[in-house]
């Protein structure tokens, strides 16, 4: 899948134009607060409906706009275009491809995958076990819908059982645990699965790119480790029962899974440096694509904004290098930066970006 | 605030209209023949007095017990339990049900309050007690409330000797495989049904 061209309308500081995009590498140059990131940020809310930065929609439209407009043409594997349209006014967000309306963002998710290098994944390493969770589920979310439906489903059946104990529904705890145990039983095998899967791209690509030998891998600690089929994780919740009547909520289940990064025996969250923990969480993006192009067989498209600043030239090129199986990548550079090397002129589009607007070069 | 101005932001409240829609209807209210809009007054005003509940399986009626309910035609070992009365005519309009109904009032959801004490088992209990009922078909809607609801009957009538069972849910009849999304593909795969001869 490629993006042919991608038009905005009142979308943060980007003047209203149509920019081409309708080449393997689209290159954006520019200084900090030039418009860059937006761009690709522009790109992400059409595949997926909301930013990957943390704000709201309301946050994204021009300063003192209440609205705003993405179009993108996109050209599928088969060769044919796809319309993209992305409207938020009176703070409603309406989606359409090819002008049919999408109601459930379930719909969209699958159509364009899309897969963003952001500077906060490094959280990935540093931050807290859920952001490594996150990491894992939406590796998995990516090329399976029923993980993700059965996340979305666990999801639903914990606020309820939470709310059940709060309100003193006790007699509907058993029926919350059934369900539950199913749930989260597939997801925590889905999950032991996809560590495993990840570890044997994971160790022996970092060992290469940082020239190491580390046995560099997650460690995943489910839960419900000792748990081996839903009735036993019925068994568990109701002997924890006490403890989340104490508690006001459910103590344990998938929602508490830990996937911790260890460096032979010592927690790399702690022990690594800045360096270490970019390179890791450019890694951790490079598995997630291969794994996607593996298991849903389609080669995503790449975001790629300004993580390769904390890393000296030979890493950057080590990591350039592995960077593969995608079918579009756009990149964001400071003007100073050396970037040339991979992208020759016959294979990239580049533009200079200034105070919102886009010039070829 | 003229009177314009309440009649669409009274519009404006019911469920699926938008501040544009209500004014159009508002418009077109002021420019219509002052008789019909009499007569949609009226039959707002009244709506609530006219129709209530059924006393016995909770769908909205005129006269008490409810037609259904009376209908001497209708097969009386058969029930279908649904969440809201607007279900009971879904379901009859579909032709293909001929027994009785009750209708629960909501489905499970202790985060807005509902527990089992707000909706109508109790009334379900005494009417499985006192029919004559052999199976019963759940039709509560494949949402999380819904399935917590199913799963909530299954355990409440344990032992009572009754057939249960529950709608089926996957592809759309007359649909194409190919415009099917992906989720309700996956779904159907999962819960396939025997075909073997």
């Amino acid at each position: 899948m490629k993006f042919r061209s991608l038009g905005f309308h009142n979308f943060r500081n980007l003047e209203d134009s149509l920019i081409p995009t309708e080449a393997k590498h689209v290159v954006l140059v520019g200084s900090n607060g030039q418009g860059k990131t937006n761009f690709l940020e522009a790109l992400y809310l059409l595949c997926y409906g909301s930013s990957f930065r943390a704000v709201t929609l309301n946050d994204v439209c021009r300063h003192g706009e209440k609205n705003f407009s993405l179009t993108a043409v996109v050209e599928d594997e088969d060769g044919s275009n796809q319309n993209l349209f992305l409207r938020y006014s009176d703070a409603k967000r309406e989606i359409r491809i090819d002008g049919k309306e999408i109601k459930d963002r379930r719909d969209l998710i699958y159509n364009i995958p899309c897969i963003v290098f952001s500077h906060d994944d490094i959280e990935f390493i540093r931050g807290t076990p859920e952001s490594r969770r996150r990491f894992f589920d939406q590796t998995l979310s990516l090329y399976d819908p029923l993980y993700f439906d059965d996340l979305r489903r666990y999801r639903a059946l914990l606020k309820q059982r939470n709310a059940a104990i709060k309100e003193d529904y006790i007699a509907l705890l058993d029926l919350y645990n059934a369900q539950l145990a199913e749930v989260g039983y597939a997801i925590q095998t889905r999950r032991r699965e996809a560590v495993e899967e990840f570890n044997a791209i994971f160790t022996p690509l970092y060992n290469k790119i940082s020239r190491g030998e580390s046995g560099m891998k997650i460690v995943y600690k489910a839960s419900w480790d000792e748990c081996h089929s839903p009735s036993e994780i019925v068994t568990k919740l109701e002997n924890s029962l006490a403890r989340d009547m104490r508690q006001q909520t459910t103590t344990c289940g998938v929602h508490r899974d830990q996937f911790t990064l260890m460096d032979g025996r010592v927690n790399f969250s702690v022990s690594g440096s800045t360096g270490q923990m970019r390179l890791a969480s450019l890694i951790f993006r490079i598995v997630q694509i291969e794994t996607y192009r593996q298991k849903g067989k389609k080669s995503p498209i790449l975001l790629v904004d300004d993580v390769l600043l904390e890393m000296d030239t030979e890493r950057r090129g080590e990591f350039l290098k592995e960077l593969s199986g995608y079918s579009q990548a756009f990149f964001t550079f400071l003007p100073e930066e050396q970037y040339f090397a991979k992208f020759d002129n016959s294979s990239a589009l580049i533009y200079s970006v200034e105070e919102g607007r886009f010039v070829g070069q | 605030m003229n009177a314009l101005e309440t009649l669409i932001k009274l519009l404006a409240r019911l469920p699926g209209l938008g501040p544009k829609s209500a004014s159009r209807l508002a418009y077109h209210l002021i420019n219509s023949d002052s008789h019909y809009n009499e007569l949609l007054a009226e039959a707002i005003g009244t709506i609530q007095e006219v129709i209530f509940p059924c006393s016995v399986c909770g769908s909205f009626t005129e006269s008490d017990p409810c037609p259904i309910c009376l209908d001497e035609g209708r097969d009386r070992s058969l029930m279908c339990v649904v969440e809201q009365p607007q279900d009971v005519l879904t379901i009859a309009a579909s032709g293909s049900y001929n027994g009785l109904f009750h209708v629960l009032g909501g489905a499970l959801s202790p985060l807005e309050g509902i527990g089992p004490d707000k909706l109508n088992f109790e009334g379900l209990l005494k009417r499985i007690d006192e029919g004559s009922f052999k199976e019963m078909i759940i039709a509560t809607n494949p949402t999380e409330e819904g399935d917590t609801t199913a799963l909530y009957l299954r355990h409440l009538l344990k032992g009572k000797n009754i057939a249960m069972s529950r709608l089926a849910s996957g592809l759309p009849i007359g649909g194409d495989l190919e415009y099917a999304d992906r989720l309700t593909l996956a779904r159907s795969i999962r819960g396939r049904v025997d075909f073997s001869d």
